[in-house]
């Protein structure tokens, strides 16, 4: 073979190789960008979703770009991001809600220095707060020198300013996965607005028992000072009318006798006024109360005041309540005496007394009596005011707003039932629940 | 019979004065009776002052409100003297306060008794007052 036939074999070999080469590197090329494309591209997108999490950001989502394995993997991811955003907190968020809450929030040490406070806490104690110590940051009867376990101690935080802020404070230890102490969580709450509505309460309370104090020293000087120059106006026309009557006519004795008349009826209403306020002022003792008892023996006594009438009383035996004897007493008596006096005007008359049947306690006085009118029904409880004339029947109307009193104190309800010419019934309830 | 028997009224109001002077004179009631206007007044004469020997009576008719010194007041001071620790006193007052009757009782008082308003009730009560402490009662030697 000659030497150029050789050389040009020799050419066309490498010229081959050559192209076989460059077109090795092509195809190599093409292969790198496919793979930088296809597989870095994605992992770089994965790299920062990765990071994005460590961060706290939940929310980020990764393009999706091929539907081989590394799409499988970034369509994992972020189903696992959106898991994360679901079951974690993050940390935005927890911020967030503490920064607003109003209550104070510290962080401390294990040594109870603050680590951390939030905005209420740094705009309460003003400041510059982290880095000091609990302690010095609220006065307690207790003694916060060392941060404890608390729920709702009561102490004062010591503003920057020097103000003291009255607070409920609770602490909690914090620890690591392992148990060991890392600090305290402090919480405060400004009890400033209920302190001060407290101490209004106990103003109030007081104002209020001074008056009533104020009331009883009325109550008082007028049972001493009112009384005195009635008696004179009584004494004296009673004098007038023993001693001088020859020189007084009848209409003069009349008139005295009218004076005399007045200034005793006023004498009762000073008494009922009075006794009217001891009902409310007395201390209620509580025993349990034989009512059928004193019942029965309030009909004998009344048969006794007027042998004439004729009046049947049925009277319910073993009606036991608990309650103040004598306050109860007193309510029957009037009752009682109400029944026997509106029942006068009739030959003959039944009066009842009884425990209706059911849950709670009932009780009632019931007479065939005079009656009323229920359209005035509302008056029958004022002091004061009657239904009847004082013609008709006697009285000053002072009876039934003293019984009413008397339930009342023991967290009962009266009311009246009457038909006019049919007879009245009286029945009160004693320790209602929501009375 | 009751001749030498003193009473003492400590009375401030001059209605009740009169009004008790004429219902004891109503029952027949003559001893003498020696008025005392005011606590300080009513303690001169049962303790003495300076100049004036203390008076002995059988009872003391004794207000609750009294000016200068009032009729507690009265009465501790009495309890307090050897002299007239053992003398009857009879609360005569317009007061039926609870609080009145026990502190009366607390101090001592032998009797208390609410004026009544009505005259013939106020003239009964005193006229058997009188009638109790002058006649009915033996005081301690």
């Amino acid at each position: 073979m000659p030497l150029s036939a050789a050389l040009e074999t020799e050419r066309r070999i490498v010229r081959e190789i050559s192209a076989i080469v460059v077109a090795i590197g092509g195809v190599a090329f093409g292969l790198v960008l496919v793979l930088v494309r296809g597989i870095l591209a994605p992992i770089r997108g994965l790299l920062s979703g990765i990071s994005s999490i460590g961060v706290g950001d939940y929310d980020v989502r990764v393009p999706v770009l091929s539907r081989d394995e590394l799409g499988e993997l970034a369509e994992s991811f972020n189903a696992m991001s959106a898991q994360l955003a679901r079951t974690t907190v993050s940390k935005e968020y927890v911020e967030g809600v503490l920064e607003n809450m109003r209550d104070l929030l510290l962080v401390t040490d294990s040594a109870g220095r603050v680590k951390t406070a939030n905005h209420a806490a740094a705009e309460a104690l003003g400041g510059a707060v982290v880095g000091r110590p609990l302690a010095e940051l609220l006065s307690s009867d207790d003694g916060f020198a060392a941060p404890k376990a608390a729920r709702d101690a009561e102490v004062a935080l010591l503003a920057k300013d020097g103000g003291r802020i009255p607070a409920l404070l609770s602490s909690a230890p914090l620890r690591d996965r392992e148990g060991r102490p890392q600090g305290w969580i402090v919480v405060a709450k400004d009890i400033t607005e209920r302190k001060r509505d407290e101490e209004a309460l106990v103003r109030a309370k007081l104002a209020a028992e001074a008056s009533s104090r104020e009331l009883e020293a009325f109550s008082y000087s007028v049972a001493h000072d009112l009384r005195a120059p009635l008696r004179a106006v009584d004494g004296f026309s009673q004098i007038l009318l023993d001693g001088y009557s020859d020189k007084l006519d009848d209409h003069g004795k009349d008139y005295l006798r009218r004076v005399r008349a007045g200034s005793r009826r006023m004498g009762q209403l000073i008494d009922d006024l009075l006794n009217l306020s001891r009902i409310t002022r007395s201390v209620l003792k509580l025993e349990d109360v034989d009512l059928s008892a004193i019942v029965e023996e309030l009909a004998g006594e009344l048969k006794r005041s007027d042998p004439k009438r004729s009046v049947e009383f049925a009277v319910e035996p073993g009606v036991v309540v608990r309650g103040d004897p004598n306050l109860l007493r007193v309510a029957l008596v009037n009752l009682m005496s109400n029944a026997w006096k509106y029942t006068g005007k009739k030959p003959s008359a039944r009066i009842e007394f009884g425990r209706r049947p059911g849950p709670g306690t009932t009780l009632y006085v019931r007479d065939d009596g005079a009656g009323f009118d229920m359209a005035f029904a509302n008056k029958l409880f004022h002091p004061f005011s009657r239904l009847h004339s004082a013609s008709e029947f006697e009285g000053t109307g002072i009876g039934l707003a003293i019984v009413q009193r008397v339930v009342g104190r023991h967290r009962g309800n009266i009311r009246g039932e009457g038909v006019p010419g049919r007879g009245a019934t009286f029945e009160f309830t004693l320790w209602e629940e929501n009375a | 019979m009751t001749e030498r028997k003193v009473i003492l009224l400590v009375e401030d109001n001059p209605d009740d004065e009169k009004l008790i002077l004429m219902a004891l004179q109503k029952g027949n009631i003559t001893n003498e009776i020696v008025v005392a206007r005011d606590g300080q007044e009513a303690l001169e004469k049962l303790l003495g002052a300076p100049g004036k020997p203390p008076i002995t009576p059988t009872v003391v008719l004794l207000d609750l409100h009294l000016p200068k010194i009032d009729g507690l007041e009265v009465l501790k001071k009495l309890r307090g003297s050897d002299k007239t620790k053992h003398l009857p006193v009879v609360m005569l007052t317009s007061s039926d306060e609870e609080g009145d009757r026990v502190r009366s009782y607390d101090l001592g008082a032998n009797s208390y008794v609410c004026k009544p308003v009505d005259f013939g009730a106020f003239a009964g009560a005193v006229n058997q007052l009188g009638l109790y402490w002058l006649l009915l009662n033996r005081p301690a030697p």
